[in-house]
């Protein structure tokens, strides 16, 4: 299987393709203002952003081109103000992403839906950077006299056993959003004829 | 709109970008109050000196707002959980406020141009920069393309109180359109020899300033000290 | 030199486009391929550019040779730098978002340096003095702006060879005259001009010679002189607008009638500019063509009118009763310059009848007939060609029998026959309940159907 180059036209769809899959995952977000709903934030993003990151992959059966779309919008989540964190993870988990894809030779419903619930686990970097800067967090309100409880409190909140469960529901949202997906590429896109 | 930004006191993108990074670092560890201040001011003096100068104000405005919410919290202790919640958003606001302020300034006072010839120079893959320029070339289109589909759909008298419809009657004429316009700009760039091997040149030039060096060097030295204090 | 030899060239299964087509063209000759929609004029124009194959997905046979290299062996950018094109669409064919950028884009790709960049540069601006299109925002151009821009920036990458595929779709007036001076003075600097159109006026002075086409063959070729013999009732028959510009003889609004603009104004938010509309009154049962330069708001008129601009402060009357903006709406139908923003669902039938509550399904299905679309009422409409897109538009609009019916640009980039047969279908919408509101810079067109016209 040969590796196949991505040619100006993929690059420009995948320029294309990451700005309204940064608007979709932007807008889903808002629901996310709500502190407690923000860790559901990478479930309903997965459901939301399957449609665009389905066609997606369709329209470009070749690697690098998810990793690519994945890498630049964490890059500008960081140009937004987050921490290199959010990089560092996005691109180790591009890595296992793309392999999915290759399994499936990029044509594989099963290998394309595995692999985007992989790939929307990216979202739980802002929330894992904040879990890792906890420490920094106590330091601050123990240097501010803040009550045990709330620290407590804090801490059951953002501890390494609910992240788990971000990751979790983030799989899932992206399986369901998967299936939307693929709906949505019988109904309307491949009778489009933009696949 | 300034395209080429010729403002002395403007560091280059790829400057402005690697700072971001940096403090990136004072989000996990501690780094004293008077030298995160020092940061916040130097990005406020470049706001100002780059002719945004509400953009100064509100910087160190809503700094200064975060910063005093923290001490509060011994306050608002007994208040139930619920409250507690927003809290925790302000503090996280507080915590991740330096690299934000950075972003901000580098989103404000960075133009397309100096970006692409940015990259140029750090030798960034053609994989990665030409999505990306081409990203900021689809943005204006994008919006434009989605008000007219709006404003379609508000003829057709679809509305939100379906919601689920509404996103489909939404979703499925962006990426039609979108696709073709993809396909538009694919050969706009290529009939002008984009794929050429030959090394390109940029007709905008990015320099390293006086600039470039005083910024990096100072918030250097403010996370250090900080660090060390 | 272009030595074409035996083309022939389809699209996946579909019939062939062009059928053993041969011919030559010398350099710094200037040779128009004119003939219906359809006929394959484009994708002559695409072969010897190089996208047909590309970017279409065509199977050529026979050959197409620029100065003796076969393009079937060259890539895209090593034909792009003895071709360079110039697109129908001025809106979505560029790069870069500065106007300077999008300009030197070749020059930057090839390597030049910025010293000959300069040259270059200068030298393009003695010929067309085009300083105030520098160093802007791109998307703040008009469709003519950007056009100019187009073919300045074909001058300046060098190119021996400039393609344009009918360049003149979605100018006014104004604009095409300006283009016409530029391919006469690239013609003056020996570049080959290789156009394909069906709006002949301009172009009447530049071209040497005339290639015919038609079902994909060399129906006739002819001299400059020998074509301007051809009197324009022949010319409408082959599908191509008049050789002579044709000017506008629908008389003016007379103010007259039952739906009355009090006033309309609106200000825009990007040019120091505003909408300003006093005292017009629209007669029901007649088709009024809405003119002026584009750019000077036509269609936000349109969009006032409807109800669409939240922040324009309008008042309109019908029968002395004033109308809301969401009174407007529920009255108003709009077929869109670009049918794509326009059609959601997965059938025809579906999108038909979409919105409109309560309609009987006999009522939709002769609506489809009379449209030659009801063969088509199970497709998907994203899948149809542009013209059938836009009479499935055509069609929701009838179902939903509204009193207002809004065209913008209906007849953009067709040919003579095309642009009757939208003539005769919206005369079909006429109706005495009904008021007729069409944007369009088509001469020809407003002709043959509008009633009266307003100018902006």
């Amino acid at each position: 299987m040969k590796m196949e180059k991505l040619r100006i036209k993929d690059l420009v769809t995948i320029g294309v393709f990451t700005v309204i899959y940064f608007v979709v995952m932007f807008i889903s977000g808002v629901v996310g203002v709500i502190p407690i709903l923000y860790l559901a934030n990478p479930a309903i993003v997965g459901i939301t952003t399957g449609i665009v990151m389905m066609l997606f992959m369709a329209k470009i059966q070749k690697p690098l081109a998810v990793s690519i779309l994945g890498i630049i919008s964490a890059l500008i989540v960081l140009a937004m103000g987050s921490t290199y964190i959010v990089l560092i993870h996005t691109i180790i988990i591009m890595v296992i992403a793309e392999l999915l894809r290759k399994k499936g030779e990029y044509k594989s419903f099963k290998y394309n839906m595995m692999s985007f619930a992989v790939f929307n686990t990216w979202n739980c970097g802002i929330i894992l950077q904040i879990a890792l800067a906890k420490d920094r967090f106590i330091e601050m309100a123990n240097a501010r006299n803040m009550r045990q409880e709330f620290t407590t409190g804090l801490l059951n909140l953002i501890n390494y056993r609910n992240l788990v469960l971000v990751y979790i529901a983030a799989i899932v949202g992206a399986i369901i959003g998967a299936y939307i997906g693929k709906l949505f590429l019988k109904k309307h896109f491949e009778k489009a004829g933009i696949v | 709109m300034p395209a080429f930004q010729d403002n002395p006191y403007n560091p280059n993108p790829i400057t402005k970008m690697c700072i971001i990074i940096l403090l990136g670092f004072t989000v996990f560890h501690q780094v004293n109050i008077y030298f995160e201040w020092g940061i916040i001011l130097l990005i406020s003096f470049l706001f100002y000196k780059n002719g945004l100068k509400k953009e100064a104000l509100k910087n160190a405005a809503f700094f200064a707002a975060f910063s005093c919410i923290v001490p509060n919290i011994g306050i608002i202790k007994n208040m139930n959980s619920f409250i507690m919640m927003f809290f925790i958003v302000f503090v996280i606001c507080r915590m991740i406020y330096l690299p934000y302020s950075a972003g901000k300034f580098f989103i404000r006072t960075s133009d397309v141009g100096s970006i692409i010839s940015s990259m140029d120079k750090i030798k960034v893959p053609q994989n990665i920069s030409i999505p990306i320029a081409v990203m900021f070339r689809f943005f204006p289109s994008f919006k434009e393309e989605w008000k007219n589909i709006k404003m379609a759909m508000k003829i057709r008298g679809i509305t939100i109180k379906t919601p689920f419809s509404y996103m489909e009657y939404v979703i499925v004429p962006l990426l039609v359109v979108s696709s073709n316009i993809a396909d538009d700009i694919a050969k706009a760039a290529e009939t002008r020899c984009i794929e050429s091997p030959v090394k390109k040149t940029r007709y905008i030039s990015v320099k390293i300033k006086t600039i470039d060096f005083l910024y990096v060097i100072l918030i250097l030295v403010m996370i250090i000290g900080g660090v060390l204090w | 030199m272009v030595e074409i030899d035996n083309l022939s060239l389809s699209y996946g299964n579909s019939p062939e486009v062009l059928k053993g087509i041969s011919l030559n063209i010398n350099d710094g000759e200037c040779v128009l391929f004119t003939g219906k929609s359809g006929s394959g004029k484009t994708s002559i124009v695409n072969s010897i550019n190089g996208l047909a194959v590309t970017y279409d997905g065509a199977a050529i046979n026979g050959s197409v040779r620029i100065d003796n290299k076969d393009i079937k062996e060259l890539k895209l950018y090593e034909i792009s730098t003895m071709v360079s094109s110039v697109f129908q669409n001025p809106k979505t064919h560029f790069f870069n978002i500065n106007t300077t950028l999008e300009l030197l884009f070749y020059l930057e790709n090839i390597g030049l340096s910025k010293k000959q960049i300069d040259e270059r540069l200068k030298d393009m601006l003695d010929l067309f003095p085009i300083e105030h299109l520098l160093n802007r925002d791109i998307f703040k151009l008009s469709g003519g702006e950007k056009q100019i821009l187009c073919i300045a920036a074909s001058y300046i990458s060098g190119t021996k060879i400039i393609v344009l595929d009918e360049p003149s779709s979605n100018l006014d007036e104004e604009h095409i005259l300006i283009i016409k001076e530029m391919l006469i003075k690239l013609k003056e600097k020996g570049r080959t001009i290789i156009i394909s159109e069906h709006r002949i006026f301009y172009l009447m002075d530049i071209a040497d010679r005339v290639f015919l086409i038609k079902d994909g063959e060399i129906q006739k070729e002819y001299t400059k002189t020998d074509f301007m013999k051809i009197p324009s009732e022949k010319l409408n028959e082959l599908g191509l607008r008049d050789k002579t510009k044709v000017n506008l003889t629908v008389p003016e609004i007379q103010n007259r009638g039952n739906f009355e603009v009090r006033n309309i104004e609106f200000k825009f938010s990007d040019i120091d500019n505003k909408l300003y509309l006093k005292d017009v009154s629209f007669e029901m049962g007649k088709i009024y063509g809405i003119v002026g330069k584009n750019g000077l708001g036509k269609s936000t008129l349109l969009r006032c009118l409807i109800g669409l601009e939240r922040k324009s402060k309008d008042e309109i009357y019908l029968d002395d009763k004033k109308l809301s903006k969401s009174d407007r709406l529920k009255i108003s139908s709009l077929v869109m310059q670009d049918v794509n923003h326009q059609l959601f669902t997965d059938s025809v039938i579906s999108e038909v009848s979409l919105g409109i509550k309560s309609i009987e399904r006999s009522y939709v299905e002769n609506i489809l007939k009379k449209l030659d679309l009801y063969e088509l009422k199970d497709r998907h409409p994203m899948s149809l060609s542009g013209g059938q897109k836009q009479r499935v538009a055509i069609a929701s609009v009838l179902c939903k029998n509204s009193k207002l019916i809004f065209f913008d640009e209906p007849t953009s980039g067709m040919d003579y026959y095309n642009m009757m047969n939208i003539s005769h279908l919206i005369n079909e919408c006429k109706n005495d309940n009904k008021i007729i509101f069409i944007v369009s810079h088509d001469q020809e067109f407003l002709n043959s159907i509008a009633d009266n016209v307003i100018y902006l």
